[in-house]
């Protein structure tokens, strides 16, 4: 039986390589899924890792106790200090370092020299390992043991010698401590460190922050203080757990057990515990949860596409065998041996399909990952592919269910004799069962209620993803039912057209387009499939492109937008207190006293070779506004430069009615003119208003209203916040744009942004930066940042899901086109010999094939991108939810790039020509006598 | 006068197993107005012969005069356009077009042939002479094999071709239906004065020929005038 099976499979060597095509694909998609889903995710727990070490240079997987109740006495402490270290089974990761800070409790002490001191009480601990992370300043390091005076040898950190004005060499007793042995506890500083490295993530409390401790070596300080029911220890152990190894399977145990400790420690009084990890692990845990369905949702599509692809193909080469199955049929083969046969077929194609769709699984997730936009490809460096169990479930479930999609309509056709066959064959020109019972209206109208529900309740979606759930896969599948009813239904319109062209010019057209157009009018049925198929997928590939432009340049419009300029700058700044005298970096005055800020050169940024423009804007957005039943907080004031600032910063005119260098030019003509945000109309406010304005330190100022703004560079119409209940809610926010002149006149010189337009790259202000040492409080580099949002994990994987989609469905297109002209002429070659003796030439069937591709093909492609694009329109909007973010501003625009109108125009021409060049060869090929002759069996 | 002339014509096919000849050197002459029948076994050359006869295919050998030109030497387009305006076929197989019903089917081959007439007379006339005007509106698979045939012939003739092929047009047909096929050839012959060539390899219809040839093996071994 396999012998015939595998003939019978030769036979149809081109329909069989089809399927193994669809086969493939499908099962590399199925398997490829969760191979980068788990890359995608495992990049994204790494990067959350390493993006929290860069921001706070801190080491997030650090669990803290601290025992700091005079309830627990040494050997509590020791007992939990061993506990902590066997904590690696506990959160399934090795220890990185396990640091130990015990200390007595602060105690006077009395010194040596006479003098003067400001501090003379202290900490006397131990830090684990701090041998190796310090590097000493002055004098010597501490010793092992006591000198023969019974004196221990401590450093201290440089903070503490300048708080306390110590000096190196200096005796001090504790008061109230005494060594085991009874002598009096003195110590003698003799030496001064700081930190070997800056970065060094040891020292979660830097150095200076260890004002009043001083230091001895850890073992000296376990055996003469660590005794049985001493109680005058401290501690605080510090678990850095080693994360490099972390898989994304094991953040669930991580909190898990930081559950447990933090529950165990509890129980025992005078613990506390701490971590850097937790929200972020679990934050991470809501992505997770988001994206695997948000990656798995996106596909549904592409899956449909493909299984309707191989059931398709395998009605056909059914179709095709019919005449053979009810031959074996009369014959005597049982209906059972019929069966068999096919499913030895599909067994024999899909563990083909199995081996190959896993290979090719791994090289997908390569090209996914190397999609920077949508089809667009660059080198990355070696992305780690996570090969796992569930690809290979995946993939296995996509072969049983193509599987099934192959055997299940021999069931139908293995009951049918040679008598059945030729009966049904006289229905060829009914209808499609679609159209005759309505389906293609059914299938919209489910879809277009479903539009309408979710359009319904936008906002409540949106609320929930910011939430951190996952978009409703309901959403996806009405998009996908919306294309096939469209896709259907302009289907059911086409032949009407058609018809309609047909008989307009009935007496005019040639025997061959006449003939052609018999032919499109009445064998619609075996059209169906292709017709179908071939609006599905460009359809989709243009839904999917245009969805994956609408996601990038949205998110792209939006951070040019919200950052405001190329780069978005501000120094810190020097103060003088008044009275204290005190100067530092802003923002750690002591609050008394009136504040002078030295206002950095603004200069140096004016003369910057790399900047086109620079302009100074002066936000705060703690300003009150006030109106006539009260005031409005929080509001954002901006004092702005208009010339330059019209020249510096970047703005999407389209976003107002108006341009907005109008609207900079209105307020320039008067010094304390003003513009307000649009919701300040709400408070009965218009042009030519007087308002009062606050500036956060409660300065006042007067300005007249010249204007109203929707939107305005850096202003966020409404930003989202995490209300009581953990949902999050929309808040208005309002602004005041002013002349800086204006503002500084009545509030003083403020600290200021710079705003600056770059000539080419944003290189020079690194350089300024480093060269004038110059550091700042606040720095944004568009440029950057939209580097960073491109490598960003869960956009490339959207992305490459896109892109993939889209490629799958050209490759379908192409695939599904061929077999579809190829089989309908080979099915044609006694017609063609017929139209041949009859005095057709060549030429004319040439003309008659192109005239049905313009009606058949041309059809199926118009009805696709009509499809595509409403899809597009209704649905994105939607689909936009699962991206939102809490700091969304600007309105959705809906993304059509035409580039991808020309590639996938491009794409379709090459294969229809092509397509139009194998029948040109076969027809050629064709000798009119023996054609007929294949009339003659 | 003669429609048809053939002089030392031979076709060779090339197959794996080397040279094939199905015609060597055959010369017939095929009278105008009458209906020549051409006799042979299955493998005997006749469908060949008929192919090269209507230009349908070449010779490798030999020239076949059409009404007095020379076929052989004509381009692809000549021979289309020979084949549209003064050729009409029946095949053994029955060959209509199985989307367009029996009117539709004869209409065809005037739209071909761009027949100056009117279509509706001129197809209705053609399906009355074969019997069958009250199927016009049928589809081909809803018709028998004989009835099939029947249109194919008015589809052959309708634009008043001056010579009928048809290869083995009764070969699928039982004996009362192959009967009625040629008794129509023989009224065309008679009433409409068109020329018919036929193949048959039934000995019981060579009588009814004007002329008859017999092949074997790709000769002619005998030809008689009644």
């Amino acid at each position: 039986m396999i012998r015939f099976v595998f003939r019978k499979m030769l036979n149809k060597k081109w329909m069989v390589l089809s399927l193994l095509i669809g086969n493939i694909l499908l099962i590399s998609i199925a398997a490829a899924n969760p191979i980068y889903t788990e890359t995608v995710l495992q990049r994204t727990l790494e990067s959350t890792l390493s993006g929290y070490v860069e921001q706070n240079n801190r080491y997030p997987m650090t669990y803290t106790v601290r025992a700091t109740s005079l309830m627990n006495d040494s050997e509590d402490l020791l007992e939990t200090e061993a506990k902590l270290e066997a904590s690696t089974k506990d959160f399934g990761l090795p220890m990185k370092d396990f640091i130990k800070y015990y200390t007595l409790y602060r105690s006077d002490t009395e010194t040596s020299l006479k003098r003067k001191d400001k501090s003379t009480s202290y900490f006397l601990g131990s830090l684990s390992g701090m041998e190796d992370h310090i590097r000493l300043i002055e004098g010597t390091g501490m010793t092992r043991e006591p000198d023969e005076d019974g004196v221990i040898d401590v450093i201290v950190s440089e903070a503490c010698l300048k708080e306390s004005r110590l000096l190196v060499g200096e005796t001090l007793t504790y008061t109230k401590y005494e060594l085991p042995d009874g002598s009096p506890l003195r110590v003698r500083v003799s030496g001064v460190f700081t930190y070997s490295d800056k970065e060094d993530t040891y020292w979660i409390l830097s150095p200076s922050s260890y004002t009043y401790t001083m230091f001895m070596q850890e073992d000296t300080f376990a055996k003469l203080f660590l005794t049985p029911d001493n109680r005058s220890c401290s501690a605080i152990w510090y678990s850095m757990f080693d994360y490099s190894d972390l898989k994304v399977k094991g953040v669930q145990q991580i909190l898990d057990a930081a559950d447990y400790y933090n529950r165990t420690m509890r129980d025992k009084s005078g613990m506390k515990t701490g971590n850097y990890f937790y929200d972020l692990l679990s934050n991470f845990l809501k992505t997770e949860k988001k994206v695997r369905t948000t990656f798995l949702v996106l596909q549904v599509p592409i899956f449909a596409l493909l299984a309707a692809f191989i059931f398709m193909v395998a009605r056909q080469l059914l179709g095709m065998e019919q005449g053979e199955i009810a031959v074996l049929k009369s014959r005597g083969a049982s209906r059972r041996q019929t069966i068999g046969i096919y499913i030895l077929q599909s067994a024999i194609l899909e563990i083909i399909s199995l081996a190959a769709g896993i290979v090719l699984a791994v090289a997908l997730t390569r090209v996914l990952f190397s999609a920077n936009a949508f089809l667009e490809f660059v080198r990355r460096r070696n992305v780690e592919i996570l090969l796992n169990k569930n690809a290979v479930i995946y993939a296995l479930i996509a072969a049983s269910v193509s599987a099934l999609a192959m055997i299940v309509p021999v069931f139908g056709y293995s009951r049918m004799t040679i008598v059945n066959q030729k009966q049904k064959k006289h229905r060829n020109t009914d209808v499609p069962f679609w159209q005759r019972y309505f389906i293609d209206l059914v299938i919209l109208g489910a879809s277009v209620y479903g539009l309408y529900t979710f359009n319904n309740q936008k906002a409540y979606l949106s609320q929930r993803v910011l939430a951190g759930e996952s978009l409703d896969p309901l959403l996806f599948l009405s998009s996908s039912l919306f294309m096939l009813g469209c896709g259907l239904f302009i289907l059911r319109i086409l032949p009407l057209l058609t018809r309609l062209i047909f008989n307009m010019f009935k007496k005019q057209w040639s025997p061959a387009v006449y003939t052609s157009f018999v032919r499109i009018l009445r064998t619609r049925k075996q059209q169906g499939a292709i017709t179908v198929f071939l609006v599905m997928t460009i359809a989709l590939g243009i839904f999917n492109a245009s969805a994956a432009r609408t996601i990038n340049k949205n998110d792209e419009n939006n951070l040019r937008y919200t950052i405001g300029a190329d780069v978005v700058l501000q120094e810190n700044w020097k103060f003088i207190e008044e009275g204290g005298g005190a100067s530092g970096p802003d923002g750690m005055s002591s609050g008394s006293g009136k504040i002078t800020w030295i206002e950095p050169s603004f200069l140096r940024y004016e003369d910057l070779e790399g900047a086109e423009s620079v302009t100074k804007v002066y936000i705060d957005k703690k300003g009150t506004v006030n109106v006539p039943s009260g005031k409005v907080g929080n509001v954002t004031m901006m004092g702005i430069e208009t010339k330059k600032f019209g020249e510096t910063a970047t703005f999407d005119n389209s976003l107002m009615k108006i341009h907005w260098y109008q609207y900079l030019n209105a307020i320039s003509q008067r010094s304390n003119a003003v513009l307000l945000s649009s919701n300040f109309k709400e408070y009965g406010f218009r042009v030519g208003d007087l308002i009062t304005f606050k500036s956060s330190n409660g300065a006042s100022a007067f300005g007249t209203v010249y204007g109203f703004v929707n939107y305005w560079p850096s202003f966020a119409p409404v930003s989202y916040e995490k209300d009581a209940d953990g949902l999050m809610k929309e808040r208005e926010n309002y602004l005041v744009v002013g002349n800086l002149n204006y503002m500084q006149a009545s509030w003083g010189v403020l600290p200021y942004q710079v705003w600056l337009k770059n000539k080419n790259s944003s290189e020079y202000i690194y350089k300024f930066a480093e060269e004038n040492d110059v550091t700042f409080k606040s720095f944004s580099d568009m440029s950057q940042v939209l580097v960073k949002r491109k490598n960003d994990a869960v956009l490339q994987g959207t992305n490459g899901i896109f892109t993939v989609g889209f490629i799958v469905a050209l490759v379908l297109c192409t695939v599904g086109f061929l077999i579809y002209w190829i089989l309908s002429v080979r099915s044609r070659e006694l017609q063609f010999g017929i139209f041949r003796a009859m005095g057709m030439s060549m030429g004319d069937i040439i003309h008659m094939l192109i005239n049905e591709h313009l009606f058949i093909s041309g059809g199926s492609i118009l009805a696709g991108v009509v499809t595509g694009i409403l899809t597009a329109r209704l649905f994105i909007p939607l689909i936009m939810i699962a991206y939102s973010s809490s700091d969304y501003s600007i309105p959705l625009r809906i993304i059509n790039d035409p580039g991808d109108f020309i590639r996938l125009g491009v794409i379709i021409g090459l294969m229809i020509l092509v397509c139009l060049m194998i029948l040109g060869v076969i027809i050629r090929g064709m000798k009119i006598a023996q054609a007929l002759k294949l009339g003659e069996d | 006068m003669n429609m048809i002339v053939t002089e030392g014509v031979s076709r060779c096919f090339r197959t794996l197993a080397g040279e094939f000849y199905a015609l060597k050197n055959i010369n017939v002459e095929m009278p105008e107005s009458k209906l020549t029948i051409l006799r042979g076994r299955s493998g005997s050359g006749k469908t060949t012969l008929v192919n090269i006869i209507s230009a349908l295919d070449q010779p490798t050998d030999g020239i076949v005069l059409f009404n007095g030109k020379d076929i052989t030497r004509m381009s692809e387009k000549e021979r289309t356009k020979i084949r549209r305006n003064e050729i009409g076929y029946v095949f053994q197989s029955v060959a209509l077009i199985p989307m367009m019903s029996a009117y539709e089917n004869v209409e065809f081959a005037l739209r071909m042939a761009k027949y100056e007439g009117d279509y509706k007379e001129r197809v209705m006339e053609c399906l009355h002479l074969v019997g069958l005007s009250q199927r016009a509106e049928h589809l081909p698979e809803e018709l028998s094999g004989g009835e099939q045939q029947r249109i194919a012939i008015a589809r052959a003739i309708a634009h008043h071709p001056k010579v009928i092929f048809a290869d083995e047009p009764t070969a699928a047909l039982d004996t009362a239906s192959g009967l009625s096929v040629v008794k129509i050839f023989k009224d065309l012959v008679e009433k409409e004065g068109v020329t018919v060539i036929m193949t048959t390899h039934d000995v019981g219809l060579m009588q009814l020929g004007d002329k008859v040839y017999e092949l074997e093996g790709g000769e002619l071994v005998s030809e008689s005038d009644h």
